[in-house]
């Protein structure tokens, strides 16, 4: 029987309070930019009135189940055209933006955050062209009144690593291929786990050009999905991120006009090395907002449960959990936005910081759910409570966007001068 | 002079100056390049609105490190400045609204460029 003695605890500042009291005191160098500031507290609004309220029940929904309205409602605030420059109807945000957005949301939902953010890594690579004809034709959809969602394409059966590593390139297999057929390329293959591929209007996707050993042709296309050929399968039914929808993309005869082609034939590894690098410390970020949710119930908690006359956080085992657990989350905010920082002041952004930063950010949200399951204890087992939730999408984020060996490599290549 | 040698660059970029309306555009927009050539060439220069400065005088809005080779293209236009980025030609510091900034300095740096350029091999 699970005994219920608690007592609460007025008043305590969260990790955000706490951080916004030293805020007057941090020098410029650890303040974020007044617009991004406004962002970040914009999109808490949403977070918490928003996507939080929703959460337990999209993560119990069947795998195929898809919150347009919470998508609509961050497509109002923004979220669906954050990085496009002003002039065009956008926010203008950069990479710094976006990964302390996804943080925010990510604290009460990481699966959200992604659906955000799989979205804005497909729009990359058509805003980062600077192709005025490709922007013309794709982006106009993210600023109507209806949410459109976007989608990059790069994961299949036999090619997860072998299509992130460019020294595996000529070791891929069975990659999907674009064969020119005059002045089009005709796509056929299977994508796996595509992020937003059951819901978004038109993915980046990467091909290899027909000819090619292994990757070494890696082209990006722009490809509507509702193209002839294009066939979305089931959605997978999987541990966490259950808001988001990864779904296999089957394209079989897809004829593709030459001029949806981003980057020029066989950009695709010189691309996809920039967007990574870019997109690290964004995943980071979730990663962050993973621990840090963890870490505010785990911390409340242990505020209101009392034990042997007096709450849990005086007992020091867990007082030692409870200040590793926010100075691991501190650390990990740190390293994200050093990387994003870089990554907005340079120009294909750096190999080394982001993937510091995911490598460690991955790490400590899984540690940081771990310890405040612990602390919650039985009831933080049960399915719902939003710490079970936390703790099986803390595993998440090292699968995507570089695992820990990718990371390994892409780390080491830097510090012996082989990646820079 | 060939595309390796950094006064063909120099050259040029001070030519651009003697348009007003860049001249002006640089002075409005407080903005300055720094090029770095890398390679052989191994030079930097600043290109702000009052000229054509040896080294790092000061600290530029934007600053490029870039192959010549990779410059010649870009400033003919046969070489867009992200496809240049994403190969890895070009590296640009500085903020990333900068680099936007470059659409509309490039141009005139361009035609300044192309009276003095070397003809393309073969022709």
């Amino acid at each position: 029987m699970i005994a219920t003695t608690t007592t609460a605890v007025p008043n305590a500042p969260t990790l955000s309070d706490l951080r916004a009291l030293d805020e007057a005191a941090m020098p410029s160098l650890f303040r974020l930019p007044p617009e991004v500031e406004e962002l970040r507290d914009e999109v808490r609004d949403f977070a918490q009135t928003v996507v939080k309220p929703r959460t337990l029940a999209n993560d119990l929904a069947p795998a195929d189940a898809f919150d347009w309205e919470m998508v609509e409602a961050g497509h109002r605030l923004g979220l669906l055209r954050l990085t496009m420059p002003k002039e065009l109807g956008g926010r203008g945000m950069g990479v710094l933006g976006v990964a302390v957005a996804m943080e925010e949301i990510a604290s009460v939902c990481a699966s959200t955050a992604l659906i955000f953010g799989a979205s804005l890594l497909g729009q990359t690579s058509v805003l980062f062209s600077g192709d005025q004809q490709l922007q013309a034709r794709f982006l106009p959809p993210f600023l109507g009144d209806r949410p459109v969602l976007a989608c990059n394409a790069i994961t299949e059966e036999t090619a997860g690593c072998d299509l992130l590593i460019p020294e595996h390139a000529e070791l891929a297999e069975d990659v999907m291929t674009a064969r020119r057929d005059g002045d089009h390329f005709v796509l056929d293959g299977v994508k796996r786990f595509i992020t937003n591929g059951k819901v978004a209007e038109w993915a980046a996707v990467f091909a290899n050009i027909e000819g090619n050993p292994g990757a070494t042709g890696l082209t990006v296309f722009v490809v509507p999905l509702d193209s002839e050929g294009v066939t979305r399968g089931a959605v997978a039914d999987k541990m966490g991120y259950r808001a988001c929808l990864g779904t296999t993309l089957t394209f079989e005869d897809v004829r593709v006009p030459e001029e949806n082609i981003v980057f020029g034939e066989g950009g695709g590894w010189n691309y996809l090395t920039v967007q990574s690098n870019q997109a690290r410390s964004i995943v980071a970020a979730i990663s962050t907002g993973v621990a840090r949710g963890a870490f505010e119930i785990a911390k409340e908690w242990a505020g209101e449960r009392v034990q042997a006359g007096k709450p849990l956080y005086e007992h020091q085992f867990t007082a030692r959990k409870l200040a590793e657990m926010s100075s691991k989350i501190e650390a990990s905010r740190l390293l994200y936005l050093q990387a994003a920082h870089q990554a907005d002041n340079m120009l294909p952004a750096p190999v080394y910081g982001p993937a510091v930063a995911k490598m460690f950010a991955d790490r400590a949200a899984i540690e940081v759910a771990e310890e405040a399951m612990s602390i919650v204890g039985a009831r933080g087992y049960c399915r719902e409570h939003a710490v079970e939730k936390l703790v099986r999408e803390s595993f998440g984020a090292r699968i995507y966007e570089g695992t820990p060996e990718v990371l390994a490599l892409a780390i080491t290549g830097a510090l012996y001068g082989r990646r820079l | 002079m060939t595309v390796q040698d950094p006064q063909l660059f120099t050259d040029a970029f001070r030519a651009a100056l003697t348009d007003a309306e860049f001249a002006a555009l640089l002075k409005e927009r407080d903005f300055s390049l720094q090029f770095v050539l890398t390679g052989d060439a191994g030079t930097a220069f600043l290109l702000d609105s009052d000229g054509v400065h040896d080294g790092a005088p000061r600290p530029a809005s934007l600053r490029l490190e870039v192959r010549p080779e990779a410059l010649h293209l870009v400033l003919l236009g046969r070489l867009g400045v992200t496809r240049a980025i994403v190969d890895r030609g070009l590296v640009a510091k500085g903020p990333v609204s900068g680099v936007r900034q470059l659409a509309d300095l490039l141009p005139p740096l361009g035609r300044a460029y192309a009276q003095l350029a070397p003809a393309p091999s073969g022709a």
